[in-house]
């Protein structure tokens, strides 16, 4: 799957599940996420739920970076990054 | 007539001691306790964790535990004051927005088979443990303090102790020190080492008519433990149900913390709980009703935990920070391990250090996963809390808070936290950089 449909299924998520009623401003792939407190230290787990159960993909919890969790574009590529990835299981 | 009065001499009637002389009491061996005070009295450390069942099914207390009450502990929740009220989904207004919770009955426990533990009002259990090693054989000697033991005889260990202005003393095998946080034995033999890492102080008090319901999530849960993260570096704060109406409230924090307020403890307690206004509300509209009591002597170890005629358990063996309710059960497990080795020590006459390996071993192994297990919280406190809501760790997490931490060496959740901890560290770029504790990595290396 490539990161810009990643991304999309991503905000869907982030829209209906994780932010409230009172959050009017628009959100696009490239909102900074962390800036406006839609994501923070902990509900970033919470998507790490989502794309596990959506995606099936694992993300190591080392992966948790600034860079990595911009906005939702570059999270949809970190995703299809792991995804593409040969994982741990099957290198060893 | 034989050169010992009894087989065993325990010092100190806590849970530790209680527990190992209701196991010897049951196989049979002789023994007597020492208990310097007059029980019931209180004591901190009121939350168990349910490897502590373990204990109550073999010694025949289950049935005890019901009768006394003592509230249902199903699990733990976990709340922050890190507020982005952005995050607020499923929260109906209330007021704490970091949340976390587990429920024991989440996963299986071999041995256990109940979904609960117990919190307990520890001059009544106590008092009821020590009863219930009496009725299994143990002899109780309450109001005496041991002053020393005297191992100058290849033969026995000598008791020393006054009853009013008598000199008077006790012949034993064996000497087992479960005085608690006085390391009765540990003091007089040079053994005790402070653990600098953890320099933590605590502060509690009992109220009457909190209303638990203010920080839970959700109504039924308003009977599990609650701990309420502080915005202070390591300082946090135990809510604890006693009876239906009252809760036990403690603040932990760093000594240093507290030394540099230079306030009066009164004030100290009520500006750290301030720091979670809903809290402070909630508690200013409750009744107190038992004074402020500190406690520090927080983190020793012990250089031996056994050796030729004696051992150490408990308290008295080890004290890590209690953040994760682990007093009382590895003061329960210790004995429970211990009596293994002693019931032995007892059948083949050998009570040299030798004979106490099995104990100590796995001991030392329970203590330095929970050392570890402690030290991560400590450190990253973030990632104890995703650990615990990400489903790819949360079980092997439990397991821990379960108690389940003798069986193995490294268990691989506790290796992952630990390389997490150590990228996050390096990793100026991860979101969790900023929330890094006050402790070094150094940490993960225990004195002993």
């Amino acid at each position: 799957m490539d990161a810009l449909t990643i991304a999309g299924e991503l905000k869907d998520f982030v829209l209906n599940q994780l932010i409230t009623e009172d959050f009017t401003a628009e959100i696009d792939l490239s909102t900074p996420l962390f800036e406006l407190r839609i994501l923070d230290s902990l509900a970033v787990v919470t998507v790490l739920n989502f794309i596990n159960g959506t995606f099936d993909v694992s993300v190591p919890l080392e992966e948790l970076t600034a860079d990595n969790l911009r906005n939702l574009e570059s999270i949809g590529h970190l995703v299809a990054r792991l995804s593409a990835a040969p994982s741990a299981e099957t290198l060893s | 007539m034989s050169q010992t009065d009894f087989d065993v001499g325990i010092i100190g009637g806590g849970p530790a001691g209680a527990a190992l002389a209701a196991y010897l009491g049951k196989a049979g061996i002789s023994n007597v306790v020492f208990e310097r005070e007059l029980f019931p009295r209180p004591h901190v450390g009121e939350s168990l964790v349910p490897s502590s069942t373990r204990v109550f099914k073999e010694l025949d207390f289950l049935d005890t535990m019901e009768a006394e009450k003592f509230p249902h502990k199903f699990g733990a929740v976990w709340t922050a004051a890190d507020s982005n009220r952005l995050y607020s989904h499923d929260w109906k207004g209330l007021a704490a927005s970091s949340y976390a919770d587990i429920s024991f009955a989440e996963r299986q426990q071999p041995g256990v088979d109940m979904e609960y533990t117990y919190h307990v009002d520890r001059g009544k259990f106590d008092l009821a443990l020590l009863q219930h090693a009496n009725k299994l054989g143990a002899t109780v000697y309450e109001g005496v303090s041991v002053q020393n033991a005297d191992f100058s005889d290849d033969d026995y260990v000598r008791v020393n102790f006054k009853l009013g202005q008598r000199q008077h003393d006790v012949r034993v095998k064996l000497i087992v020190d479960a005085s608690g946080r006085k390391t009765v034995l540990g003091n007089q033999l040079g053994w005790r080492v402070r653990d600098t890492v953890f320099d933590q102080y605590a502060i509690h008090t009992w109220f009457d008519g909190y209303d638990r319901r203010i920080a839970a999530k959700y109504e039924k849960r308003t009977d599990f433990i609650y701990i309420h993260f502080l915005p202070i570096t390591n300082s946090w704060i135990w809510q604890i149900p006693i009876t239906d109406t009252v809760t036990s409230v403690g603040v932990v924090t760093q000594k240093k913390h507290f030394a540099k307020s230079r306030e009066s403890r009164e004030r100290f307690f009520w500006d750290s709980i301030k720091t979670r206004p809903e809290l402070y509300e909630g508690l200013r509209a409750a009744q107190q009703v038992r004074p402020l009591t500190e406690e520090g002597d927080y983190s020793y170890a012990m250089k031996q935990i056994a050796g030729d005629r004696i051992a150490l358990v408990g308290d008295a063996a080890r004290f890590v920070d209690p953040i994760f309710s682990t007093g009382v059960s590895i003061a329960l497990n210790g004995a429970r391990l211990a009596s293994q080795d002693i019931v032995q020590a007892a059948e083949s006459g050998n009570f040299s250090r030798a004979a106490f390996s099995n104990y100590e071993a796995t001991l030392r192994r329970g203590t330095k996963n929970w050392y570890e297990f402690i030290t991560c919280y400590y450190r990253l406190n973030v990632l104890f809390t995703a650990f615990v809501i990400d489903p790819r760790y949360r079980l092997d997490v439990l397991k821990l808070l379960q108690g389940d931490v003798y069986d193995d060496d490294a268990p691989p959740v506790l290796e992952q936290m630990k390389n997490i901890v150590q990228t996050v560290e390096r990793d100026e770029r991860h979101i969790w950089h900023r929330f890094l504790g006050d402790l070094t990595a150094s940490a993960f290396s225990p004195a002993f």
